[in-house]
């Protein structure tokens, strides 16, 4: 072995030693750093309170988002309604309920009762046009069970399977309305002139027609559905049936006018 | 390359450290605990004292940490700052205690040449029994490599007095030495 200088040995070994301290000595210092340097204190609550006010701000616009969406769903639920001040009732009324109204209509008893309202001029029109601004509502009862009862109408437009059970009773009383009207109409030239000609009943129709159309196109508007498609759908339904109503509301005196009429629009 | 980014890296948790950012405090705390402990034990023979001394070391390093300019050694700046802890601790325990000693007939400073290595629990024991003052002058000028004039400012002595204590201290541990041969090898 090499001679080595004493004390250069010394200085290299002690220089490169390492004792691992206790392993709770960190916690002592940093114990005693708590107590000397609070400023780091108040930098870690100044950071756990920008982190509190960050959260809190994330709630708060969670909170704000999910609240403007349901009051959004509530305005889309439930359609602006006028019946509970009389005045205007917006209603869907679906091909199929439009039908079954006017099958109804066409039976007998209300062949009769049309007739009967024929003997009455334009005061009964007046009640039947009040009549129409009643609510009437067919919906399931257990969903709304006080809606009939305080005359109140809700549509559910979320669920499409409750659009069917949802009738149009101021659409069908306007149908019936104007089939009233036009009823009047040819019995008062009838009076007047002994004749009716087909032009002018085919001007009444017309009028009438184009009423209804309009009193149609203002519902759907109304209403979001699909005014287009609607539309095209019930003025088929419509010339048929409101034609057959008038025919059989002005009786057999008229089979004649109303063969003519087949036969032209055939 | 390598020593760049980690010089890089070295300064960037101590400039967090200097912040106040317990965790860059803690990093640089599990770099240099090891090493200051073992500067702090060369003073302080008994082990808890001497983790106190560095625990008080490193409050000071880091409730100063704003003074160091990133000018010379920062490992060496912690080191004197553990000297002084230990050597503060020496004096709270009143086991540092100087005579004012004249000159002694030494020529010159020798270094001690001895054939033989010896391992640094064996250099520890040593020097731990060495009297205080004689160890505490020895080690601040062998191993850290102050001059007397320094030692004797740190120390509040005259450069003879630390001068003298060296002399001894040395004399001591060759005396030392010897006897350890003598137990090894049998009669030199």
């Amino acid at each position: 072995m090499a001679p080595l200088k004493f004390e250069e040995n010394i200085r290299e070994k002690l220089q490169e030693r390492e004792l691992q301290p206790s392993k709770e000595s960190w916690g002592k210092l940093s114990t005693q750093l708590d107590a000397r340097l609070p400023e780091k204190k108040r930098s870690t609550f100044i950071w756990v309170a920008v982190a509190a006010s960050f959260v809190g701000i994330l709630l708060l616009t969670a909170l704000w988002m999910q609240k403007s969406s349901t009051s959004t769903q509530l305005v889309e639920e439930a359609p602006p309604s006028k019946a509970l001040d009389g005045t205007e009732m917006p209603t869907v009324i679906p091909d199929e309920v439009l039908a079954n109204i006017e099958q109804v209509d066409a039976s007998g008893q209300d062949s009769n009762r049309n007739g009967q309202d024929l003997a009455n001029s334009g005061n009964n029109a007046k009640s039947v046009v009040v009549n129409s601004k009643q609510p009437i509502v067919k919906t399931n009862d257990q969903l709304l069970p006080n809606a009939k009862k305080d005359g109140i109408i809700a549509l559910n437009t979320g669920q499409p399977e409750n659009k069917s059970s949802v009738e149009a009773p101021s659409e069908t009383n306007f149908i019936d309305q104007k089939v009233k009207e036009v009823v009047a109409s040819v019995q008062k030239i009838q009076g007047e002139n002994q004749t009716v000609t087909l032009d002018e009943i085919d001007a009444l129709l017309a009028k009438a027609q184009r009423d209804i159309a309009t009193n149609r196109i203002l519902n759907s508007n109304t209403q979001k559905i699909d005014a287009a498609a609607l539309l095209m759908d019930v003025e088929s339904e419509l010339q048929r049936s409101f034609r057959d109503r008038v025919f059989e509301a002005l009786g057999e005196g008229y089979l004649k006018v109303r063969t003519a009429m087949a036969e032209r629009n055939n | 390359m390598r020593i760049i980014s980690l010089h890089k890296d070295y300064k960037k948790v101590i400039a967090k450290a200097k912040e106040g950012n317990r965790r860059a405090q803690h990093e640089m705390y599990e770099l240099f605990a090891p090493k200051m402990l073992s500067v702090c034990r060369q003073y302080l023979k008994r082990e808890d004292l001497a983790e106190e001394a560095m625990l008080n070391g490193f409050l000071k390093v880091f409730t100063h940490l704003g003074s160091y300019r990133f000018e010379g050694s920062f490992e060496g700046w912690i080191r004197r700052i553990m000297v002084n802890e230990s050597i503060s601790m020496l004096r709270k325990e009143q086991k540092l205690f100087f005579e004012e000693e004249e000159a002694l007939e030494y020529s010159k400073e020798h270094a001690t040449y001895i054939e033989t290595e010896l391992e640094v629990n064996e250099i520890q024991k040593m020097i731990d029994a060495l009297p205080e003052g004689y160890k505490t002058v020895f080690v601040l000028y062998v191993v850290e490599g102050y001059k007397h004039s320094e030692i004797a400012e740190l120390l509040h002595i005259s450069e003879n007095t630390s001068k003298t204590q060296l002399f001894k201290a040395r004399k001591m541990l060759q005396n030392s030495l010897m006897q350890e041969n003598i137990h090894s090898y049998g009669t030199p």
